[in-house]
C-alpha cells in the first residue's frame, strides 16, 4: 500500500506546475538570492561564534580542566578569528547573549546535550554554529544547519541527565573534527560524570544523547563506530572516541521519540561465529564462520551487548535470531 | 524556432513539427526519462512515444510551454514503463529510491489512489513548493520530478550529500504535515 501511495504521490509532483518544473530543470543557473542568503547566514555565524567563545568559556571554567578548556578556546578563536579576518569584522565579540539579541528562552529545555558546532567549509572560513548552551541552566539557541558533513565540532555534554538529585554540570567537553573518514577526535574529558543513559532534549532536531558511562572495554577490542535508530526510524550520528567511551546525537526525531536500538561496530577481543545460513544476495547457504569484525547491539538502559551481524565476504551474515530461514 | 511556432505546426499537422520537437526538446525528454530507466535504449524508445503523444494529443491541446509538457509527458510514460519493468527487476535505480523516500510524505489515508483527485494533489504540492524558499523548491523539483540523484543535486547546488538527505528529509515532513492541513487525509 505504502508502495503505491508512493508512486501515487511522485505521479501528483508530475502534475506540479510548468514554473516550478522549468526553473528547477539540471542546468538552471541556480538562484541569486543563494548567495545572499548564505552572506547572512556568514554574518549571523560571527555573532554566534563571539557568543559561543563567551558561554563556552564561563561553562568550562567550572569543571574542565584548564588544559582542555584552553584547547577548545584556542579552536573557537582560530576558527572565528579566520572568520573575522575573511568577512572584515572588527571585534564584534559580545559579553553575553543578551547582547546579540539571544535571550534564553530556551532555558532547561536541553537536559542531556549542549553541542556547538564549528565549521570550516570549502576552505573558506565559514563558520556555522548551531546547538543549545545549557550550563548550569544559562542557555542559548542558535539556530543555523548543522547537517553540513565537513568541520570541527566543540561538543558539550551536560551530565545533569539522569542524575536524581539533578545536580549541577560537570560539563564532559569534546573536540571532534568529522571529517572525510569519520570523526576525528582532537580533545576531551571524558565521560567521568556521563549521562547515564538517554535523556531527551526537546529541541526541534536533536532529540537523544546517549552516552557511555564507562569505556567500551567489554568485548571489543577495538571500537569502530556507533549509531542507534529511533522508534519513529531515525537514526544518530556517534561518536567514537579511541579509548572506547562514546556518545550519541539522534537529530530529527519525532517529539517523544525513544531510543530503540544501540550498534556499535569494532573488533572482538574473541572470535565469535556466525551459524550456516542461508544468504539471499548469493542464493547459497554460507558455511559457519568464525569472525572477529562484527556490529553488536543492545537496547538503552541494558548494558548487554548482543551479537547482530558480520560482514563476511562482502555479506552480512547475522547471529541467531537473525537467521534467514531457508526457502 | 520558438514554442509557439512548434505548436503551429502541430496545428497545421505538419510532420515538421515532430522533427522540431525532437531538436529542441529530444535530450531534455531523453533525460528525464533515462534517470527514470536507467537505459539508453528504452529513454530512446520513450522519447518516440513522447513525440508520437504529442503528435496525437496537439490539437487539441495547446500547451504554453512545450518543455513542461513533454517532460510531463516522457516522464510519466517513462514512469508506466518503470513500473511495468518493476515487477521483473527493482530496486537501485534513483526511482525506487524516491519512491521509498516518498513514503514519507504520503498523507496518513488509507490510500492517496483511491481518496485523491490527483489534479488537487499536484495543485496542493505545487502550492506547498511555493512557499518554500526557492533554493529548497528547486533541490526537491529536482530530486522528485527530474528524479536527479543526490549526488549531482549536492554537487550542482555546492551543498553535501548529508545536507541535502537532512534538508529533503525535513520538506517530506513538511509536506506531509501541509498536505494533511489541507484536507488529504481521512
Amino acid at each position: 500500500m505504502k508502495e503505491n501511495n508512493s508512486e501515487a504521490m511522485l505521479r501528483a509532483i508530475g502534475g506540479i506546475d510548468d514554473d516550478l518544473i522549468l526553473s528547477a530543470a539540471p542546468g538552471e543557473p541556480k538562484p541569486r538570492s543563494a548567495r545572499r542568503v548564505r552572506f547572512v547566514r556568514r554574518t549571523a555565524a560571527v555573532l554566534a561564534a563571539a557568543l559561543m567563545l563567551s558561554l563556552a568559556g564561563v561553562g568550562t571554567a567550572m569543571a574542565v580542566s584548564e588544559d582542555v578548556r584552553e584547547s577548545v578556546t584556542e579552536t573557537i578563536k582560530s576558527v572565528r578569528d579566520s572568520v573575522l579576518r575573511i568577512f572584515g569584522y572588527g571585534d564584534p565579540a559580545p559579553s553575553n547573549a543578551a547582547d546579540v539579541g539571544i535571550r534564553s528562552d530556551r532555558i532547561n529545555r536541553s537536559e542531556g546535550v549542549e553541542y556547538a558546532r564549528l565549521t570550516e567549509l570549502r576552505n573558506e572560513a565559514r563558520l556555522w554554529l548551531r546547538g543549545e548552551l545549557a550550563l548550569d541552566g544559562d542557555a542559548a539557541f542558535v539556530a543555523d544547519d548543522w547537517s553540513d558533513a565537513d568541520g570541527v565540532y566543540v561538543c558539550l555534554i551536560d551530565s545533569n541527565s539522569g542524575r536524581s538529585d539533578g545536580g549541577s554540570a560537570f560539563p564532559t567537553l569534546a573536540v571532534v573534527e568529522w571529517t572525510e573518514d569519520g570523526f576525528v577526535l582532537r580533545e576531551h574529558t571524558g565521560f567521568s560524570e556521563a549521562p547515564d543513559d538517554v535523556a531527551v532534549a526537546e529541541t526541534e532536531d536533536v532529540t537523544a544523547v546517549f552516552g557511555s558511562t564507562e569505556p567500551l572495554d567489554g568485548p571489543f577490542a577495538e571500537l569502530q563506530s556507533v549509531s542507534a535508530e529511533c522508534s519513529d526510524g531515525s537514526v544518530s550520528i556517534g561518536w567514537t572516541f579511541g579509548d572506547g567511551y562514546f556518545f550519541l546525537v539522534v537529530w530529527h526525531a519525532e517529539p517523544g521519540a525513544t531510543l530503540e536500538r544501540i550498534y556499535a561496530s569494532g573488533t572482538l577481543k574473541e572470535p565469535a561465529t556466525v551459524p550456516r545460513q542461508y544468504d539471499r544476495a548469493l542464493g547459497r547457504y554460507l558455511d559457519e564462520t568464525q569472525v572477529t569484525d562484527v556490529t553488536l547491539c543492545r537496547t538503552p538502559g541494558s548494558d548487554a551487548w548482543q551479537n547482530y551481524c558480520a560482514i563476511v565476504d562482502g555479506h552480512e551474515m547475522f547471529f541467531e535470531p537473525f537467521v534467514t530461514p531457508a526457502p | 524556432m520558438t514554442d509557439e511556432e512548434i505548436v503551429a505546426l502541430y496545428f497545421a499537422r505538419s510532420e515538421e513539427a515532430v522533427a522540431a520537437t525532437e531538436r529542441q526538446y529530444g535530450a531534455y525528454c531523453r533525460r528525464i526519462a533515462r534517470a527514470i530507466l536507467l537505459s539508453d535504449g528504452d529513454a530512446d524508445e520513450c522519447l518516440n512515444d513522447t513525440l508520437l503523444a504529442a503528435w496525437r494529443s496537439i490539437p487539441p491541446a495547446k500547451p504554453r510551454s512545450l518543455a513542461a509538457y513533454l517532460g510531463r509527458t516522457a516522464r510519466n510514460l517513462a514512469l508506466n514503463r518503470f513500473k511495468l519493468y518493476s515487477a521483473q527487476k527493482r530496486g537501485g535505480s534513483e526511482t525506487a529510491l524516491a519512491l521509498d523516500e516518498l513514503g514519507d510524505c504520503v498523507p496518513s489515508s488509507g490510500s492517496v489512489e483511491e481518496e485523491l483527485d490527483a489534479a488537487l494533489l499536484s495543485e496542493a504540492i505545487s502550492r506547498f513548493l511555493r512557499s518554500e524558499p526557492e533554493e529548497k523548491r528547486r533541490v526537491f523539483v529536482r530530486r522528485y520530478w527530474y528524479l536527479s540523484p543526490l549526488e549531482d543535486i549536492a554537487a550542482d547546488y555546492g551543498m553535501s550529500r548529508s545536507k541535502l538527505t537532512s534538508l529533503l528529509n525535513r520538506m517530506r515532513k513538511d509536506l506531509k504535515k501541509f498536505l494533511e492541513k489541507e484536507g488529504f487525509h481521512v
